[in-house]
């Protein structure tokens, strides 16, 4: 595809080409759990060796999901922009062009196989915590003041939470409460959480145009897809994508998709493409 | 598909003309032999609030869902319309509508008992897309109106089969089916 030259000095490409790509393999299991269906969702992932505090490329492993090709991550308490990856295996790689101390946190030396935790924003639990089944979670310190959504996902260490509202306490709107949360989100467990521990909001791929999902699970079995957890394994609110097959669909970036296994026991891979 | 905003990564508003900004999925039961109105139908589930729920309550739990709510919207208990901007699911047919205000639409905010009749309309503003998954186990009818027989005055979509139709919110879609059977719509906005 040709591209012209647009006012403002940057080059746009016509309508029809692809801009911004993410793939991404996703397990589904059980008929249980409703899995939300994200190329933008990372699990586990921790920092390999010691890190220096002027470090500009920065070892992870022990990674499954994926992540952006540029963007945020937060280690102990510092935030780091990335503007790369360079892959080794899967789960594993260098991030690269670090800017460290990024957003006014302080550069500093990290230990090995501590955990990494990428978002578009980041806050922390206040002082006194919370348990495992508060469902409103307050917040303090947000990197990107008056910049979350009304609702969606974090990330709190290993526990991932929906929120359905969002109070700001303070002038400035750095702090406030998650409301209306649901724990133990997207098959995750849910445990309590210490003061300090940081909350890492989720990416969203800007703009995003198109989402193309491929039913990998198993053969024979289907996948069933709809809008909202209100599905099943029994097709319930949803339609369904039998194995091999795909399907893309024209939702934006804050549409969510949600799929479940047809079949009790069943677990595999559902394969995430979101385009622009 | 219309000329809608979405907000761009710098700030600034473009239009786009073919991504849809909201969509939902729900189910129907078709019974054997009776047309059954496809779209715009109500949707019932009730207030699960432990007790009456006052006329200032911003959070409403409910349970018994038949069919399925967007993820914000406008529901109807009694003669008040309240709008909820989010749902927190607990299981397929039970959460809570969260953020709402109440007395929507200019209706009265009104304390309502424990087990009132929540009811819900799945109609999207700017529908723009309708997609219709056939799992009946047989060939459904399409029709404009109740006024089908058979093949008459629709179309047909075969078992397995699905039929995807550009179609705003003003205009209604019935079917039959001989032997009932699951379908699943999809509406998209």
């Amino acid at each position: 595809m040709a591209n012209f030259r647009a006012d403002l000095g940057r080059y746009e490409y016509v309508r029809d080409t692809i801009q911004e790509l993410q793939i991404a393999s996703i397990t589904v299991g059980d008929t249980t759990v409703v899995k939300e269906l994200t190329a933008f969702r990372s699990y586990g992932t921790v920092s390999h060796g010691i890190i220096h505090a002027d470090h500009t490329s920065i070892e992870f492993h022990t990674m499954t999901g994926n992540i952006p090709d540029k963007g945020l991550v937060i280690l102990e308490d510092e935030i780091i922009q990335y503007i790369a990856v360079t892959w080794g295996v899967a789960g594993a790689g260098t991030l690269t062009g670090c800017k460290r101390g990024f957003n006014g946190t302080t550069a500093a030396a990290h230990a090995a196989d501590l955990g990494m935790y990428f978002g578009s924003a980041f806050a922390v639990i206040p002082v006194g915590g919370i348990t495992d089944v508060v469902v409103t979670i307050p917040f303090s310190g947000l990197s990107f003041n008056d910049s979350i959504p009304e609702s969606g996902v974090v990330q709190i260490a290993d526990e991932f939470v929906f929120y359905g509202g969002v109070t700001f306490t303070n002038a400035d709107k750095t702090a406030g409460t998650l409301n209306y949360c649901k724990r133990a989100w997207d098959g995750s467990t849910n445990v309590a959480h210490l003061a300090g521990v940081h909350i890492a909001f989720e990416i969203k791929m800007d703009a995003r145009e198109r989402v193309i999902i491929q039913n990998n699970i198993a053969s024979g079995y289907s996948l069933f897809i709809g809008y909202n957890p209100a599905i099943n394994h029994h097709g319930v609110n949803a339609f369904k994508l039998a194995f091999g097959e795909s399907v893309t669909l024209w939702v934006d970036q804050n549409t969510k998709i949600y799929a479940i296994h047809e079949a009790s026991g069943g677990s595999g891979n559902v394969v995430v493409t979101e385009y622009r | 598909m219309g000329y809608k905003k979405i907000k761009a990564t710098n700030n600034r508003y473009e239009f786009n003309r073919d991504v849809f900004q909201n969509a939902i999925s729900y189910s129907h039961i078709l019974v054997g032999g009776t047309i059954t109105k496809l779209t715009s139908h109500v949707t019932l589930l009730r207030v699960n609030n432990g007790g009456a729920m006052t006329a200032i309550a911003r959070q409403i739990p409910f349970d018994g869902l038949v069919g399925n709510i967007p993820n914000s919207g406008v529901v109807t208990i009694g003669a008040e319309d309240i709008r909820y901007a989010s749902v927190t699911w607990n299981t397929v047919v039970t959460g809570t509508l969260n953020e709402c205000t109440r007395g929507f639409n200019s209706t009265v905010a009104a304390v309502h008992a424990d087990f009132s009749v929540i009811s819900h309309t799945n109609l999207f503003t700017y529908r723009d897309k309708l997609v219709i998954y056939n799992y009946s186990g047989a060939d459904i009818f399409v029709g404009s109106n109740a006024n089908i027989t058979g093949s008459i005055n629709s179309g047909t979509i075969a078992d397995g089969v699905e039929y995807g139709v550009w179609l705003s919110p003003n205009v209604d879609l019935w079917v039959l089916s001989a032997n009932g059977g699951s379908i699943t719509v999809v509406e998209y906005a």
